[in-house]
């Protein structure tokens, strides 16, 4: 058995043969054939138009085509293509959102586009060892045939034919596919398409006339998530496992069904979560959580609603206290976060308000540690009667004792407050799920969560992406 | 049935088995091998259903576009194939 590779130079169909010169020149070139003989069944002269339509694909694509032959014979066994070590995701449009995707990508990895006219080096807003992510695809790359690669410290990659266009920007677009599996955990950004106000109208939402600001927004967001001091999302190279999605439709209507967020008086912005799933539907897309992305100015407060887990499909029993509980593998109404252009990109704001989206309506809320009031049941906050001492211990969490955080870091606990949180990872800055503006040292995007919430968070997750 | 979900990150015919093999997946090694392959027992309807399945795989490599293969829970067989809007 012999395996030559190398680009279609040449491919002819003549008596009912293909011929196919493959190889690095057309001079140097392997001939391999194809033979539609009259004695072949239906199923094999089917499947060998299939290999001879596969080299045509490589051919017109620049993609290498790997062909299994004799060792003595030029008779195509098998043809293989792509399998290349990268892999960029989607449609190449200028000024739209664009991925690369592949394994022990470095941290100051480079984005090469390369043509017969131009080479242009592109930095990403979010590398990851599994992906790098541009905002924008620069309108320097040349519209047409390019090829692309990944360059960076101990890696430079193959270089992959793409084909970039100017428009139109997809509405929607596979940042990042998740585990080949069914329903990897999967968190959508998008555009939202009207805003429901204070009075009740629906209205358009700047958003839609702003994809620039919005595809800004989509790589703060993603930095926040995965690139922190924090590391909820990413321990364990669990992001590996999780799809992102991006759904910018410009054509969505302003109509109540797909006013996806609601202003609250006087400044805040809620989702309007039972509308999620039907809004998404249509885009092929079933989400854990929703991160709505808004154009509001005057309304520009973030806010989440917690998952509500679907109890009629398996979940990851756990103890809280002695009582049993459970971490759902599936939402029936995905969490959501509403989240304004305009956020304070020097904040945590998406991480925060992932921590409540990602917790559970009826089995364990996050709430914000900020606020005094305990509603239900928190994961991470619990009131004591007025004017008693905050107890050592927090709670106990499937066996595992957790103690209180007796000084709430440097901020305290104001005298009047019967709420109490479990002690910190960082004892030295703000909770995560607290006023981190208020951080020790200025820095707020170094805080993180509790001991407890953390330990809970990552069984959760955990449960959620094994399903 | 279970989907599955993905880039086709490699794609290979093997006409004298009447196979396709397609690795699906987010990175080139991160993926799961599936494959459409006709019986000589097809129907010549079910038989194009499935070169169609493969036309579409093939296109799916070069678009870069990603795929949702149908197999069984248990099996790699590619029973139905859906690509969604982008």
């Amino acid at each position: 058995m012999a395996v030559t590779t190398g680009l279609v130079q040449r491919l002819t169909w003549v008596s009912s043969v293909l011929c196919a010169w493959i190889g690095p020149t057309l001079t140097s070139a392997e001939l391999l054939l194809i033979a539609f003989e009259s004695s072949s069944t239906d199923t094999e002269l089917s499947f060998k138009r299939n290999a001879a339509k596969l080299l045509a694909r490589a051919a017109f694509t620049g993609y290498p085509a790997t062909v299994v032959h004799g060792d003595q014979s030029a008779v195509i066994d098998s043809v293989s293509t792509g399998g290349f070590n990268i892999s960029p995701v989607g449609y190449a449009v200028h000024d739209d959102l664009y991925s690369v995707t592949g394994e022990g990508i470095p941290a100051d990895a480079k984005v090469v586009f390369d043509s017969p006219t131009v080479t242009v080096t592109v930095t990403p807003d979010l590398v990851r060892p599994h992906w790098v992510l541009l905002e924008t695809l620069p309108t320097s790359v040349p519209i047409g045939r390019n090829r692309v690669r990944l360059e960076g410290t101990g890696l430079v990659s193959d270089w992959v034919p793409v084909e970039v266009s100017a428009t139109p920007p997809v509405p929607v677009r596979v940042l990042y596919s998740g585990e080949p599996k069914d329903r990897p955990y999967n968190l959508v950004l998008l555009a939202n398409p009207a805003i429901r106000t204070e009075a009740g109208n629906i209205v358009p939402d700047p958003v839609l006339t702003n994809r620039t600001a919005y595809r800004d927004v989509v790589g703060f967001t993603l930095r926040n998530c995965l690139t922190l001091t924090e590391d909820l999302l990413r321990q364990n190279d669990w992001d590996r496992e999780m799809r992102f999605v991006s759904v910018f439709d410009s054509t969505a209507a302003a109509i109540d069904a797909n006013a996806l967020v609601q202003e609250d008086h006087p400044n805040v912005m809620e989702p309007r979560r039972a509308l999620l799933n039907s809004f998404l539907a249509p885009y092929g897309e079933t989400a854990d959580i929703v991160f709505a992305i808004h154009g509001s100015t005057t309304h520009d407060r973030a806010f989440s609603w917690f998952t509500t887990d679907d109890a009629a499909r398996p979940g990851t029993a756990y103890i809280y206290d002695g009582i049993a509980r459970t971490h759902g593998h599936f939402p029936s109404i995905p969490g959501s976060v509403a989240l304004a252009l305009d956020v304070d990109q020097t904040g945590l704001t998406p991480l925060h308000e992932f921590g409540h989206a990602g917790s559970d309506f009826n089995n364990g809320k996050v709430a914000d540690l900020y606020l005094d009031t305990v509603v239900g049941f928190n994961v991470n906050k619990k009131a004591r009667a007025l004017g008693t001492p905050i107890p050592a211990n927090f709670a106990n969490y499937n066996g595992t004792n957790y103690l209180s955080d007796q000084n709430r870091d440097g901020l305290g606990y104001p005298a009047t407050w019967t709420s109490y949180h479990s002690a910190l990872i960082d004892a030295t800055h703000a909770n995560l799920m607290d006023n981190y503006w208020l951080a020790a040292g200025g820095n707020p995007q170094v805080c993180r969560l509790d001991q407890l919430t953390y330990a809970w968070y990552g069984d959760r997750l955990g449960a959620k992406l094994g399903r | 049935m279970a989907e599955t979900t993905g880039l086709v990150q490699r794609l290979t015919v093997i006409p004298g088995a009447s196979l396709a093999c397609a690795w699906i997946g987010p990175t080139p090694t991160n993926t799961e091998l599936l494959f459409v392959q006709r019986d000589t027992t097809d129907p010549a309807g079910e038989g194009a259903f499935k070169n169609s399945m493969v036309d579409a795989l093939m296109t799916a490599v070069a678009s870069r576009r990603e795929v949702i293969a149908i197999h069984g829970a248990n099996d790699a067989k590619i029973t139905s194939l859906r690509i969604d809007p982008a």
